[in-house]
């Protein structure tokens, strides 16, 4: 299937930064772009370079395809109900 | 000094610093998005544009003003608006919003020209209109194309995304 220029990237930046105490100017100042930048990449508004999807992964030591992606994450409840966290 | 002058002047710090301007004399102009000033700017430049066409006797100066009003307003956009200057430092967002504003921005501008100049040859083969009178339109219409040249691209970025709320 060809996916269109148009298709949404979903993303858990919010979810990583918020984990690692991370304040939007931090990750900003660490992948050298403005604060509101990384506002407009939470809210899916704009889809990162190849570069600076590498370097956000690398401030949070994680591969990129665990930040971003073509199809919606699985919510933290159900990955946790999957692994059998609550049992 | 009384509580009542500490809050004033802390009022007018507030006024000072709303206005941007010791922002942009630190070097860090505040960017913010302008939706509603553009537009007035371009309803206002166009309704003059229209009043020149129609009116091009003596009441021409009418539309001229309005032109005037909007080409001033439009020229306020690009330093409060959200596009960086092409000599301010830019990341690879505000590069690609600029680019894309731009681009709409220029787009806009030879649609204008491109109607304009041709209404104005056509009018003046028709005689409709004198060469004195084509020369005032095509004034109009230059600085109505430099009010869209300012406004047009803030208009643009400004309404192609939703203004983020201050979390930090």
């Amino acid at each position: 299937m060809v996916r269109g220029l148009n298709e949404i990237m979903h993303n858990r930046i919010a979810v990583f930064r918020a984990e690692h105490g991370l304040s939007r100017r931090q990750l900003a100042e660490a992948v050298d772009v403005n604060p509101q930048t990384i506002g407009y990449l939470e809210r899916g508004d704009y889809k990162p370079s190849l570069e600076l999807a590498l370097k956000v992964a690398a401030v949070f030591c994680v591969p990129v395809e665990l930040l971003f992606s073509l199809t919606p994450f699985e919510a933290i409840g159900a990955s946790l109900r999957r692994i059998g966290v609550e049992q | 000094m009384s509580d009542r002058q500490h809050r004033f002047l802390a009022w007018l710090d507030q006024s000072v610093m709303w206005t941007g301007v010791p922002a942009m004399a630190a070097g860090t102009p505040r960017k913010r998005h302008l939706r509603w000033p553009p537009l007035v700017a371009l309803v206002v430049a166009s309704a003059g544009l229209l009043w020149c066409v129609l009116h091009p006797d003596r009441s021409y100066w009418i539309g001229y003003a309005l032109i005037m009003v909007g080409f001033f307003i439009a020229n306020l956009m690009p330093i409060w608006g959200p596009l960086r200057r092409f000599s301010e430092r830019a990341d690879e967002f505000e590069r690609q919003q600029r680019r894309d504003s731009f681009l709409v921005g220029l787009a806009t501008v030879a649609m204008a020209a491109f109607a304009g100049i041709w209404l104005t040859v056509g009018l003046l083969a028709m005689q409709v209109w004198s060469a004195l009178v084509a020369q005032q339109e095509l004034t109009a219409l230059a600085f109505y194309m430099m009010a869209l040249f300012s406004a047009v691209p803030t208009l643009h970025a400004s309404w192609h995304t939703r203004p983020l709320n201050d979390e930090d």
